[in-house]
């Protein structure tokens, strides 16, 4: 009895983790496993759609800022010079620059030809369009244009960043304030 | 119980582990995966923030450009917005630092403030700018016309130099001291001569304002106050001046000097006279001026038998010359019968007038001792000093505190507007601190004495919307000669003002003159200021002497502005993130 009972309390210590426990357990950790790689997947791709989109905002100002320096030029439609130019070293008005397209997946470049190392898949185009008066102010009656510059960003064909900014003929002073604001 | 308490016990321990290690795992997951999208927040907010310092920017270049393609309404105002979707994108307003009015004045600056909203975000640009204007090239020149200037018998000096858009003519003895600027070479005959530089063809056609507009007249006429031309003294050579003219009221204003007087019906009976000089009077000083000329009138009636000889008097007192007599030419009166007396006399004296009277004299001429008796009807004083019809302002004060024409209301800042109804209308001994804006100007002579300045320093002093002329004297503008206080307490003359009679002031008219169609200069003109004619110019007699102020192009009153542009005032800048 004493032997038996011996027995039966190794027995007992032993099967503390029965082998359904473990196949739950396996179960468990497994699907949380699994959940997570999706997780780091997923918080890892955020990051780099992060990283895109900074780069990609990054990419628009340069190209912005590069717009909105040069001089205001004739009519949008009569800005042919740059259209569908891969270098924009030739360009020296606003209107150069409708329609351009960086095109294919070129890395981008500054406006002197310099590369960009942002990795492959850039994409950037300007739109600029005459505004008429109306659609400025219903009030005013506006001898020369005004212009409506965008600058679209897209990597591998999606867009990542819009901007958009409106600039007249009287632009320079505008351009002389924000020397003042610079210097100041 | 032992068994069943160790199994119970190993079971929880292994499902609490699984369970929070699995927990553990989905925390620091959803952390990291919170954290990615707070940086996606942050970065979207940092890309809003650049679109709306984009559209802020945006909307100060429109502000800037509708100040620049609507110089002549902006001050308007309006708040403008546009919208993008439900979403306001960007809007631009502006406001005067000064007085919070921006229609108030061309000169006041603006703060313009520009908005930009992206998202979550809004920025704000606050820049304040300074209007700075430049006047038509004209105004470059002491005399600028916009056609062709004859110059005839006259002495031209001018500082800066004269200029016309089509021909310049001296003849007879003119000359003209100063560079000349025209289209064409002058013509000289033999006598004139250009002692300065000539420059045809030159920089012309000048600029200046547009015959065809109303634009130079705009702002004054908005500002002005109006004259009445019926305020202004009327010429009418029919109208007698003299009072109770019918005796309808006796003897009223009347005054029997050294004689009997008795009216009966709408005549005076003048017995007892004690001399050939005493008879019925009546004081005139208040219708008389120096330089006048008037009619004096009236039918005397001969009692006697015998043809008498009469004249009547206009009997002047000054303190220059003491007692002078202005008599029509004697006329004879026949015997028991009445007699139309009537002629001209033109008045002068030195000093100050004390006294003018009329009377009348009947003498008889195979006895010039007596006086005899005498009767009066529809005595007469009728003023021919002006054409029938004409207008006059003459020896009155017109500033920016004092109009005593009609209302009499002031205008602060000195503009008057004075419509001519293309009448005669004749300006002289007068002072003007302010701006006269002539309408239908078609006859105005400005002549004699005047003193002529604006109160506001760059307005014009004289606007002609059709043709001018002046013919000033040369002398000096007397308290005294004219009866009247030009420096009083509202109206200083050089910071100096009093309530006598005794201060003269120089004949002279200063500031910027314009006139829309011919301008006509003789006698003698002394100026500080630009004078300016749209269509021609005719310099007759005249001795000219124009020093140009670069003030009238530098600083151009309302309607004078060739373009405007706007500097940046200094530390007017100014950047806000408000989201």
């Amino acid at each position: 009895m004493i032997s038996s009972r011996g027995c039966k309390r190794s027995f007992n210590r032993r099967s503390g983790l029965t082998i359904v426990e473990i196949a739950i357990s396996a179960a468990i950790i497994g699907g949380v496993g699994v959940m997570a790689l999706q997780g780091i997947a997923a918080m890892k791709k955020s990051q780099l759609d992060v990283v895109d989109l900074a780069r990609a905002q990054l990419l628009a100002r340069e190209l912005m800022d590069e717009v909105l320096q040069q001089d205001f030029g004739p009519s949008a439609t009569d800005g042919d010079v740059g259209q569908n130019a891969i270098s924009r070293i030739s360009f020296n008005s606003i209107d150069d620059y409708h329609n351009w397209n960086s095109e294919g997946n070129l890395p981008p470049q500054l406006h002197d030809g310099t590369l960009i190392d942002l990795g492959d898949g850039w994409t950037r185009r300007v739109t600029v369009r005459d505004l008429k008066p109306t659609e400025i102010i219903a009030e005013a009656q506006f001898n020369s244009k005004v212009k409506r510059v965008a600058v679209f960003v897209s990597r591998y064909g999606k867009e990542l960043v819009r901007l958009r900014c409106i600039r007249t003929s009287s632009w320079y002073l505008t351009r002389s304030l924000d020397q003042i604001d610079d210097e100041g | 119980m032992n068994r069943r308490r160790v199994f119970l016990n190993r079971k929880g321990a292994t499902y609490i582990i699984v369970v929070g290690a699995a927990m553990l795992i989905a925390i620091l997951m959803m952390a990291g995966l919170m954290l990615v999208r707070i940086q996606r927040s942050e970065f979207q907010n940092e890309a809003d923030i650049h679109q709306a310092r984009l559209f802020a920017e945006s909307a100060l270049d429109l502000g800037l450009h509708h100040i620049r393609e609507n110089s002549s309404t902006w001050r308007n105002g309006f708040d403008f917005e546009a919208t993008y979707g439900s979403h306001p994108e960007i809007s631009f307003r502006f406001e005067d630092p000064i007085d919070g009015d921006i229609s108030d004045s061309y000169d006041d600056p603006v703060v313009i403030l520009a908005e930009g909203y992206a998202g979550s975000a809004m920025q704000s640009i606050r820049a304040r700018l300074n209007i700075d204007s430049v006047g038509y090239n004209a105004l470059q020149s002491d005399l600028h016309s916009g056609q062709n200037i004859l110059v005839n018998a006259s002495d031209v000096s001018l500082r800066e130099g004269i200029s016309y858009d089509s021909s310049l003519t001296l003849e007879n003895f003119s000359t003209i001291n100063s560079d000349v600027t025209g289209q064409n070479n002058p013509v000289l005959d033999k006598n004139s001569e250009i002692t300065g530089s000539i420059t045809a063809p030159g920089d012309t056609p000048k600029n200046k304002p547009s015959v065809n507009g109303i634009e130079p007249f705009t702002h004054y006429l908005n500002e002005g106050v109006p004259i009445a031309l019926d305020n202004l003294w009327f010429s009418d050579h029919k109208f007698n001046r003299i009072l109770n003219e019918d005796f309808s009221k006796g003897l009223d204003k009347w005054v029997p000097v050294q004689c009997d007087a008795v009216v009966e019906g709408q005549f005076a009976n003048i017995t007892k006279r004690e001399n050939v000089l005493a008879g019925l009077t009546q004081d005139v000083s208040s219708l008389v001026s120096l330089d006048g000329k008037y009619q004096l009138a009236c039918a005397v009636f001969n009692p006697s038998s015998r043809v008498m000889s009469g004249t009547i008097h206009l009997r002047i007192e000054s303190s220059g010359d003491g007692v002078r007599f202005f008599s029509i030419p004697d006329s004879a009166c026949d015997a028991d019968s009445w007699t139309q007396l009537a002629g001209d006399v033109e008045p002068v004296w030195s000093g100050t007038l004390i006294s003018a009277t009329w009377l009348v004299n009947l003498s008889d001429p195979g006895d010039p001792k007596t006086s005899p008796d005498f009767s009066v009807f529809q005595p007469g004083v009728f003023d021919h000093t002006y054409p029938d019809g004409s207008y006059v302002m003459k020896d009155q004060l017109l500033s920016n505190r004092s109009n005593p024409y009609g209302s009499e209301i002031a205008q602060s800042l000195g503009v008057y507007v004075l419509d001519t109804k293309s009448q005669q209308v004749f300006i002289e001994n007068f002072r003007l601190l302010g701006t006269l804006v002539l309408l239908n100007s078609h006859d105005v002579t400005i002549r004699k004495s005047v003193n002529m300045e604006s109160y506001i320093y760059n307005y014009p002093v004289l606007m002609a919307s059709e043709n001018l002329t002046i013919e000033l004297d040369g002398s000096v503008l007397d308290e005294a000669v004219v009866g009247f206080n030009f420096n009083p307490v509202e109206a200083s003359f050089l910071g100096a003002s009093d309530l006598s009679l005794d201060d003269s002031f120089v004949n002279r008219i200063d500031g910027l003159v314009y006139v829309k169609r011919q301008l006509t200069i003789g006698g003698v003109l002394r100026s500080n200021g630009v004078w300016l004619a749209n269509e021609g110019v005719s310099i007759l007699s005249a001795n000219v002497n124009i020093r140009h102020r670069k003030l009238y192009f530098n600083e151009p009153p309302p309607g004078f502005v060739d373009y405007s542009d706007m500097t940046v005032a200094p530390g007017g800048f100014s950047r806000r993130t408000v989201q």
